[in-house]
């Protein structure tokens, strides 16, 4: 018992707990939203050289926008969800969190600065899904006097709708239902560290929908455990947070500047196009200057190309140290995560075996 | 007419025509009466399967990268090789009389199509300097005066793409590298890059055909490696702040 009175304190001195943390049990829903996943198309796969829609490999300078856009998407949603003030903690994470009452998860189906489309995944702890649907706009400038960062951004629309979705869902919810969510969630993380504590507690059907068997008695010694150390886990969580929180700030005002770019780039190109296939060409065909005319609408085309790709080239130069910066503080803080949570999975089997003994 | 009478005095209308190529836009009218009409082979290009998933390649690649600069000595001079390609014609032509070469006496020759072709040939493949870079994944040829070759090939044995107007394909036949461009007007343009077993000798190898003139025009070029000066300064391009340069070997 001297042990565990030893743990016990070890675990609360470790780390202060947080008076502007979310609670759980507070009535509101914390949201853990994940760095969302783009997939790039796969190179040509094409039946023969005839194929009237060849799919293009992205080139490489797009990498860094895309991967950028995986952290900086989830940090604008958050924030857009945090404004609303419907929800609790709203966190963005690079891994899994196993406490999580409300779980998004987005892919970036398609982002060229004219059109934003993303497939957003947002399911709470008992296994109930939210919304399971692509939100898909059209960038629109926009100012306010306010000067609100957010809603100027140019796809505020198609966040607002997503949080209005959520907002819908929500309000549907009775106040046991949201309670039942916050336990569920609780529940779960308990289960995740010490499983035969918490399997008792819980039932998952074949749909994934998670129900309460029956509840820990309110005093239950591993429960308050298993909520302090919640609680210190979001701490860390926190900090990995704000080091997305930095990375948005840093890349913002670049990302910006390259949608603008591409939107630019994107409008006069198709517009020249347009014009171009639309006009009768003044030179017989196959003669030299018609040759010439076909070859320079091509070059230009192909020109274009390459102005995209060095908007991308120009981005990655300008944004990779912070996203390295950011890459190296995110593993450094989820491996303390890790090793933390290893260390904690170790010391509560302990605890766990001597109070059974 | 004899097919002989006709190609000798197609080849004698074309000739001077060509030493003067850039001078020219208008060609007799008495030719024009002569129209082949042929579908311009590819030639060198790659092998494209005809249905399924695009192959892997080897994975052993020529390394293609450095800078490269036109070696005039080897390179094909354009009016030996043009001789050469009005004489193709001509054999060709007098050789459709009695071999199915689809190639039609009566359906004449297009001069101004021959010609232009030709002329279009000389004009794209100039290229007197090429900077190649390369990596396991893709090759970027910058080229003066013209787009970039770029071939984002990955694992694959070959990638298409496509804009507005035209389609290209890109990747690898054996140890060559080949860019392929249908274009709109029925033109297409194939540049084929292999090096010399030693790698200090370049070749490009362009095809370039429309579909009114039976015979494509294959010009050769060479070129050999060259250090170009050191550049002085570091430059990165950047969105907020455009070209942003720092001497070399101090921080920016």
């Amino acid at each position: 018992m001297r042990i565990l009175g030893w743990l016990s304190a070890t675990l609360i001195l470790m780390v202060p707990l947080s008076s502007t943390m979310a609670q759980s049990g507070d009535g509101f829903v914390d949201v853990t939203i994940g760095i969302f996943v783009h997939r790039p198309p796969a190179p040509v796969v094409a039946n023969n050289a005839q194929s009237p829609t060849p799919i293009v490999a992205e080139p490489k300078q797009v990498e860094a926008v895309r991967t950028a856009e995986t952290r900086f998407l989830p940090m604008y949603l958050r924030y857009s969800i945090e404004q609303a003030g419907n929800f609790g903690a709203v966190r963005v994470l690079p891994v899994g969190d196993n406490g999580a009452e409300l779980t998004i998860s987005g892919e970036i189906v398609r982002s060229d600065g004219a059109i934003l489309e993303l497939a957003i995944k947002a399911s709470d702890s008992t296994g109930r899904v939210w919304v399971d649907r692509s939100f898909s706009g059209s960038a629109i400038a926009s100012e306010t006097l306010s000067g609100d960062a957010i809603a100027e951004d140019a796809f505020a629309g198609l966040f607002a709708e997503i949080v209005r979705e959520l907002q819908r869902q929500l309000a549907v919810l009775t106040a046991e239902e949201v309670s039942r969510i916050e336990t569920v969630a609780l529940l779960r993380y308990g289960l995740a560290l010490v499983p035969p504590a918490f399997a008792p507690y819980l039932a998952e059907d074949t749909n994934g929908v998670t129900t309460i068997k029956r509840l820990p008695a309110a005093d239950d010694p591993i429960l308050s455990r298993i909520v302090g150390i919640r609680e210190r886990e979001y701490l860390f969580i926190d900090v990995v947070d704000e080091a997305y929180g930095r990375f948005y700030t840093d890349v913002k005002p670049v990302y910006d500047l390259w949608r603008q770019f591409q939107r630019e780039q994107t409008d006069s190109t198709s517009a020249r196009t347009e014009r171009e296939l639309a006009a009768r060409s003044d030179f017989a065909r196959g003669s030299y200057r018609a040759l010439q005319e076909n070859y320079n609408n091509y070059r230009w085309a192909k020109l274009q190309e390459l102005y995209v790709d060095e908007l991308g080239e120009g981005f990655t130069n300008e944004v990779e140290p912070t996203q390295l910066q950011l890459e190296d503080s995110v593993f450094r803080l989820s491996g303390t995560l890790e090793q933390q949570y290893r260390e904690w999975r170790r010391i509560l089997a302990e605890l766990f075996a001597l109070e059974f003994q | 007419m004899p097919a002989s009478v006709i190609s000798t005095r197609l080849l004698s209308f074309v000739m001077p025509c060509f030493r003067t190529l850039h001078g020219l836009s208008v060609l007799g009218s008495s030719l024009l009466l002569l129209l082949v009409i042929g579908c311009a082979s590819e030639r060198g290009t790659l092998a494209t399967p005809t249905g399924g998933n695009v192959p892997k390649h080897s994975g052993s690649l020529t390394d293609f990268s450095g800078h490269w600069e036109k070696n005039y000595q080897l390179s094909d001079d354009f009016n030996t090789r043009f001789q050469l390609y009005v004489a193709d014609i001509q054999r060709r032509y007098t050789q459709s009389n009695v071999e199915a070469t689809g190639f039609s006496p009566a359906a004449g020759v297009n001069a101004e199509a021959i010609n232009g072709l030709a002329r279009f040939a000389e004009e794209i493949t100039r290229m007197p300097l090429l900077d190649i870079t390369q990596d396991a994944d893709s090759i970027d040829i910058q080229r003066e005066n013209d787009f970039n070759l770029r071939c984002a090939f990955g694992e694959l044995l070959y990638v298409q793409s496509s804009n507005a107007f035209g389609n290209d394909l890109c990747g690898w036949n054996s140890e060559r590298m080949v860019f392929r461009m249908q274009l709109g007007g029925g033109l297409a343009i194939s540049h084929q890059i292999s090096l010399s077993p030693d790698g200090a000798e370049l070749n490009v190898t362009t095809t370039v055909s429309s579909d009114l003139v039976a015979v494509p025009v294959v010009i050769s070029n060479y070129y050999t490696r060259f250090n170009p000066p050191d550049d002085n300064y570091d430059c990165q391009l950047t969105l907020t702040r455009n070209r942003v340069c720092s001497q070399r070997g101090r921080s920016q």
